[in-house]
């Protein structure tokens, strides 16, 4: 794995949680749930894993007398996700222009 | 959009375009646009007419340090109501990429209303009480109308929740 490349985003749910959550303020757990289409336990552990590495807020509250949970992706997690990104595109690119000078060959 | 679900502790090898996709899909959903409760014009509306009553009341009764504490009121009452929309959508936007110039329209829309109100009011000889709650009113309608039109531009939307 290119150095670069955060082993911790390597995984499809983090990596998509933490992309859905630099895209937004803050969201709430069965939104973000809701969108990622991932189950609970699923969003729970990589939410947990997030919050770990510093990368996503964890907030608990209440709305009327229901428990809510929000999670907020922090500066250090958006600048995280941005280099992982900008890997890939750089190895998308590397692959893309090795294809094409394969093919030519 | 759907993450692939896997065992969160363990490590995957995922392709680099196919991390790149799931990345971009969920930026869009984040982004996507999601309409205004109903009730929110009309709520801000009322806390706008309440705010220029209030401060037209004030300054009519010679108690201008009445119109801080309407101001801090207000204050309180659009964060609530901002709150509010938000636990209901579930998602805290930043500003919808296509929308802030509409928004800023709306903003100053509101602004020279309440201050066209104001001055009608003043120009039919009305006093401080008539021209704060023509100015609040007037204000109210002309932000209940603005975000009328936001939350149809929002459901011309591709992609609106």
């Amino acid at each position: 794995m290119p150095a670069a490349l955060d082993p911790l985003l390597q995984h499809p749910t983090r990596l998509t949680v933490l992309a859905f959550l630099s895209a937004c303020t803050e969201a709430e757990f069965g939104t973000v749930r809701d969108h990622c289409e991932v189950s609970d336990s699923a969003l729970s552990k990589a939410a947990a894993a997030l919050e770990e590495a510093g990368y996503v807020a964890v907030k608990k509250g209440y709305v009327g007398k229901r428990p809510r949970t929000w999670l907020a992706a922090t500066r250090s997690g958006r600048k995280a996700l941005a280099v992982h990104l900008a890997e890939l595109q750089r190895l998308v690119a590397a692959a893309e222009a090795a294809g094409a000078a394969q093919d030519r060959s | 959009m759907n993450a692939v679900e896997t065992n969160a502790a363990e490590p995957v090898d995922l392709p680099a375009a196919e991390a790149l996709r799931l990345a971009e899909r969920a930026t869009a959903a984040a982004q996507a646009p999601g309409r205004l409760p109903g009730w929110y014009g009309p709520a801000f509306a009322v806390a706008f007419a309440v705010y220029g009553i209030g401060v037209g009341q004030a300054i009519g009764a010679d108690a201008g340090w009445l119109s801080g504490v309407f101001g801090g009121l207000f204050a309180v009452m659009t964060g609530v109501l901002a709150r509010l929309a938000v636990n209901q959508g579930g998602i805290m936007h930043r500003l919808t990429p296509g929308l802030g110039r509409p928004v800023l329209l709306a903003v100053l829309g509101v602004i020279a209303a309440g201050l066209a109100g104001m001055l009608l009011a003043w120009l039919a000889g009305g006093g401080a009480r008539w021209m704060g709650a023509v100015a609040g009113v007037v204000a109210g309608a002309a932000f209940w109308a603005a975000t009328d039109r936001l939350d149809a531009r929002i459901r011309r939307m591709p992609a609106v929740r």
